[in-house]
């Protein structure tokens, strides 16, 4: 077990110089990069002359596209990250690795509370579909999995502002705090005022991505209830709630604990689309913003940290493998 | 009602030329069809608090285990309805094995399954007839102390008390057997659920997939022990289990008991099987071709285990098999059957010595005999008709080399050669009347 998570590792770190490598060139040809994003502006306006452009690109090390300016620029972002230090991101002017670990608080609460709300509406609804097939809850269930899978984020979230915001006024329109809040208000309180901030985007997040885990749960016990180890169960004399929560669940659940470590990275990485249709500080905001900006600093080290909780996720869904199913071993 | 609706499908059907297609005007009226009787069927099943009387009978032979009487088991599929089973009627008398024969999708599995009541709902349902057996209900009747034995430091088998948690002496509920016959075709599923495992129980085809793959060996014997052996505990079923691997002639059981079903070869999952089929002495233990997955020499062995196993535990077993052989070799009562009907039945001597119908015969020609030299094995020409369109006729009409007139006719009833004898083809009719 030791062994094979080492080799896994050692694995890891080759897939992860593969990723930085593919990041850094993509980020580089990006048609306008920081500087050209940041002063052109002030060009335009002739508040600045054109011929420091090339000055401050060189500031910044952007000047030189060629193949062997690109291997300089990732050379040196590559010395520096074995030093330990991720940069100093261009458009939050502080360090990557702050920006990235002051912002993930919200972002995480935001994912955990809905990835575990989708995993409790989800999954039993699932169950109910599959053991109640083309019954009335199957097909509503099915109908609603549906709509959920196909609406945009943005779509979503901007109705449910229209509606639960702006018309009937039942939470705040975006942002984390009130405005109204008193100076002094007491930790209980601000925490409160959070959670109100909280349930619309939560509220999509949820109603996104139930559709496939209930979709995947549904299919998963279906196939599950007409094995042959499931007749069994039933000959023995085991009641049929017991067969379904028990003899097939035990079952069922082998993809879905796969599936849930496979989320990592959806943890800590921010919901950026719906971050930034409710203006939620979160670090899918930051990103979003940054990436548009041409932070390369920031871009690189915010990928590589999804880079890394992906391949974190990968392996934990590999280990839970051997966990929950009896018949896998990891001896290799 | 239900006999009209399904005529109805299988004449709309017959105006074609080519039965297997199948317009969307005809499919949508099948669907609906389909629709209404299944909802009607499973709601039936469904209910709660289902008076006795209503599945309480009586036994046509009081020395018979179970009476299959006119069982139609139809499979209401998109096609049409599938009359898996089709009026089906045998016997299986105490402490006896019956085999049942025939080639694959003649109906023998969805005849043990409707015993089971594990016939694939909601498409296949039990529509007519009944299906008898004698079973015994466990009525509570006070309680008793619990004690278990140990050994003292002197050696003495000492017997004290065991106590729960809070230092009281625990007690086991008493039951007393009452037998009563129930209609299985008409019992609820929640009543059926106390007869699956401790009256009846099953043997499957596929050891392989047969047994629950994340659950210990030890945990899913020890199941059946806690859910039908009134007031077990865990240690109780763990010796019963470890008693039963001993029984099914496994010879490491404790290690069998802790390990997981992929862990085993096919032969001791077979047996595995077979100890949860009799963890709790089933009066009839039904064998679904329980030999079919297996290579030969587990084969012999398995059967070897059944015939002894009969004789240690007193109880019938249901042997389904197309292999004549071991049919030969096991059963004492033979039924045959072909497309979802019985064609003869009788005991295994008449059966195999004095076989009347074209069907039996044709079916042991068609077995390869070691000590005989043949070019090429018989086998009976033509096929089994489409199950959704039966005809009216007899139904191996067609692939029969000993056809009369009288074939053209309806589908012949049963003739009884000997009291034990019984034959359903035309080519008998007139033994039949000379009888009479």
């Amino acid at each position: 077990m030791v062994k094979y998570v080492l080799k896994r590792l050692a694995i890891a770190v080759l897939v992860l110089f593969g990723v930085s490598v593919i990041i850094y060139t993509l980020v580089r040809f990006m048609p306008a990069d920081f500087v050209d994003q940041k002063y052109q502006p002030l060009i335009a306006s002739g508040q600045m002359d054109p011929s420091h452009l090339d000055d401050l690109k060189e500031l910044y090390g952007l000047s030189d596209r060629s193949f062997g300016g690109l291997v300089k620029g990732y050379g040196k972002w590559m010395g520096n990250l074995l030093k330990g230090d991720l940069g100093i991101s261009f458009y939050y002017q502080l360090p990557v690795g702050q920006v990235i670990f002051q912002n993930m608080g919200i972002s995480f609460a935001l994912a955990f509370i809905s990835l575990i709300l989708e995993f409790l509406i989800a999954v039993p609804l699932g169950i109910k579909a599959a053991t109640h097939q083309y019954g009335f809850v199957d097909y509503s269930a099915t109908v609603l999995s549906m709509i959920g899978i196909s609406l945009p984020s943005f779509f979503l979230g901007a109705i449910f502002i229209r509606f639960f915001a702006v018309e009937l006024r039942w939470f705040p329109v975006n942002g984390l705090s009130s405005s109204g809040l008193p100076n002094d208000a007491s930790s209980w309180t601000i925490f409160w005022d959070m959670a109100w901030h909280l349930v619309l985007p939560m509220l999509v997040l949820v109603i996104l991505s139930i559709g496939s885990l209930m979709r995947y749960t549904r299919t998963n016990t279906l196939e599950v209830l007409n094995a042959d180890y499931i007749r069994t169960a039933r000959a023995k004399g085991v009641s049929e709630h017991s067969v379904i929560y028990k003899h097939a669940f035990r079952n069922t659940m082998i993809p879905l604990v796969t599936l849930l470590a496979g989320t990592l990275p959806g943890l800590f990485g921010g919901a950026m689309i719906t971050e930034q249709v409710f203006s939620i500080p979160g670090i899918g905001q930051k990103a979003y913003i940054a990436l548009q900006q041409g932070d390369i600093p920031f871009v690189m080290g915010y990928n590589m940290f999804l880079a890394v909780l992906t391949v974190i996720g990968t392996l934990l869904s590999d280990l839970m493998y051997a966990v929950v199913d009896p018949r896998v071993k990891l001896n290799k | 009602m239900k006999e009209k609706n399904t005529e109805k499908n299988t004449l709309t059907h017959k105006g074609k030329d080519n039965s297997h297609y199948i317009s969307s005007k005809e499919l949508r009226k099948i669907e609906h069809e389909n629709f209404k009787t299944v909802k009607t069927l499973e709601k039936k099943k469904r209910r709660k608090n289902v008076p006795e009387s209503e599945y309480l009978t009586q036994m046509r032979d009081p020395h018979n285990i179970v009476e299959f009487d006119n069982l139609h088991t139809y499979f209401f599929t998109d096609a049409g309805v599938l009359k898996a089973v089709n009026g089906v009627s045998f016997d299986i008398p105490e402490k006896s094995i019956v085999g049942v024969v025939g080639e694959s999708g003649c109906g023998k599995s969805i005849t043990s399954m409707s015993l089971m009541q594990l016939v694939q709902a909601p498409q296949g349902q039990i529509v007519e007839g009944s299906i008898r057996f004698r079973s015994e209900k466990l009525i509570p009747n006070g309680t008793e102390p619990m004690t278990k034995k140990i050994i003292d430091e002197n050696g003495n088998v000492k017997e004290v008390p065991v106590l729960d948690k809070h230092g009281k002496q625990r007690t086991r509920p008493l039951y007393k057997k009452e037998e009563r016959v129930v209609d299985i075709a008409k019992m609820p599923v929640s009543e059926m659920a106390h007869i699956r495992g401790r009256e009846i129980s099953m043997i499957f085809q596929e050891p392989m997939t047969s047994l629950n793959p994340v659950f210990t060996i030890g945990y899913q014997l020890d199941e059946v022990t806690l859910l039908h052996v009134p007031g077990a505990t865990r240690a109780d079923a763990k010796e019963r289990s470890l008693e039963m691997l001993k029984l099914v002639g496994i010879a490491m059981p404790e290690r069998v008991y802790s390990s997981y079903p992929h862990e085993l070869s096919g032969g001791m999952r077979q047996r595995v099987m077979i100890a949860i089929a009799i963890a709790c002495n089933p009066k009839l233990i039904i064998a679904d071709e329980p030999t079919t997955a297996l290579d030969v020499t587990i084969q012999a062995q398995i059967l070897d285990l059944l015939r002894e196993l009969r004789k240690k535990l007193d109880s019938s077993i249901m042997l389904i098999t197309h292999d004549l052989g071991v049919i030969a070799e096991m059963a004492d009562y033979v039924v045959v059957m072909y497309a979802g009907r019985v064609v003869e039945k009788g005991t295994v001597r008449e059966i195999f010595k004095e076989s009347a119908h074209p069907y039996t015969i044709g079916l042991q020609k068609s077995k390869p005999v070691v000590s005989s030299k043949v070019d090429k094995l018989f086998s009976i020409p033509g096929q089994v008709p489409n199950p959704i369109n039966m005809p009216t006729t007899c139904y191996f009409r067609d692939r029969c080399d000993r056809c009369i007139k009288e074939c053209d006719g309806n589908y012949p009833g049963m003739v009884q050669l000997s009291p034990t004898h019984f034959v359903a083809c035309h080519l008998y009719d007139k033994k039949k009347e000379e009888n009479v």
